[in-house]
């Protein structure tokens, strides 16, 4: 398996950890895979940690920056922590800050979603 | 092939079928031979993403059953060379879409031209015998 996630739900918050490698060969799982967490969790903020995160083309920023679509018209959010200088380079380069804040870690973005 | 083997002089080079699956085994073979040849972890990782958003493209829209990936290091710069036999796409003759403003309207896609023509320094390209030849200068 290139992808695995992995979830867990802190107080109004769905952090979903993500290890290994998100390209198009991994894509369809990560939609697959967030769709069953988001009817699991019933969950509005979510927190992509890609700390351990080792890879990401741009079919991966795609799906990424297509589903926070869908969840902001829902009215919630996702939130990108623990980005490698390389992931944040092509965050930068393609403009996702446009439409999904990044931060440090974790611990920072919760932060930030529990003032909301 | 003759033809193949006389564009891959002094290329370290592998064929893959054009099958998402064999995306992990490009970025394998890449940092394989970066590392021998000790080139550092930034360069590997521009190197790695240019040459993975070019192989995406040709095994979802090229149609071709394979491609050629080779690697040459020379002094000042690092080659990569990828041949497909699918069909024509000259790179810098696509007019590329505001990909900031897609962005902004929550629409993916269309980002990986965008960040092969940011990362590399220099993108030669030649159709031969019905062959797209992209050679990438990093």
């Amino acid at each position: 398996m290139v992808l695995k996630i992995n979830q867990r739900k802190e107080e109004k918050v769905v952090v979903i950890d993500f290890v290994g490698e998100l390209d198009s060969s991994s894509v369809s799982y990560f939609n697959l895979k967030f769709d069953e967490i988001k009817k699991e969790t019933g969950g509005k903020y979510f927190i992509f940690n890609l700390e351990k995160l080792e890879f990401i083309s741009s079919a991966g920023w795609s799906a990424i920056v297509n589903e926070s679509k869908k969840i902001k018209d829902e009215g919630g959010e996702i939130f990108l922590a623990g980005l490698d200088k390389s992931a944040e380079r092509i965050y930068d380069l393609i403009g996702i800050e446009a439409i999904i804040k990044k931060f440090e870690s974790v611990e920072k973005a919760k932060e930030a979603i529990l003032k909301k | 092939m003759t033809f193949i083997k006389n564009f891959f002089k002094d290329y370290f080079h592998k064929y893959f079928s054009a099958k998402k699956e064999n995306l992990k085994k490009v970025r394998g073979f890449l940092q394989k031979i970066l590392n021998e040849k000790k080139v550092n972890n930034k360069k590997i990782s521009v190197i790695k993403m240019c040459v993975i958003e070019h192989c995406e493209n040709i095994i979802r829209h090229s149609g071709a059953d394979g491609f050629y990936t080779g690697i040459k290091i020379d002094h000042s710069c690092i080659l990569v060379k990828i041949i497909d036999k699918g069909k024509k796409f000259n790179i810098k003759e696509y007019k590329l879409p505001d990909i900031k403003n897609r962005i902004k309207n929550g629409q993916g896609g269309k980002m990986g031209l965008h960040i092969i023509l940011a990362l590399s320094k220099k993108i030669v390209y030649k159709r031969e015998k019905g062959y797209n030849i992209n050679t990438f200068v990093f």
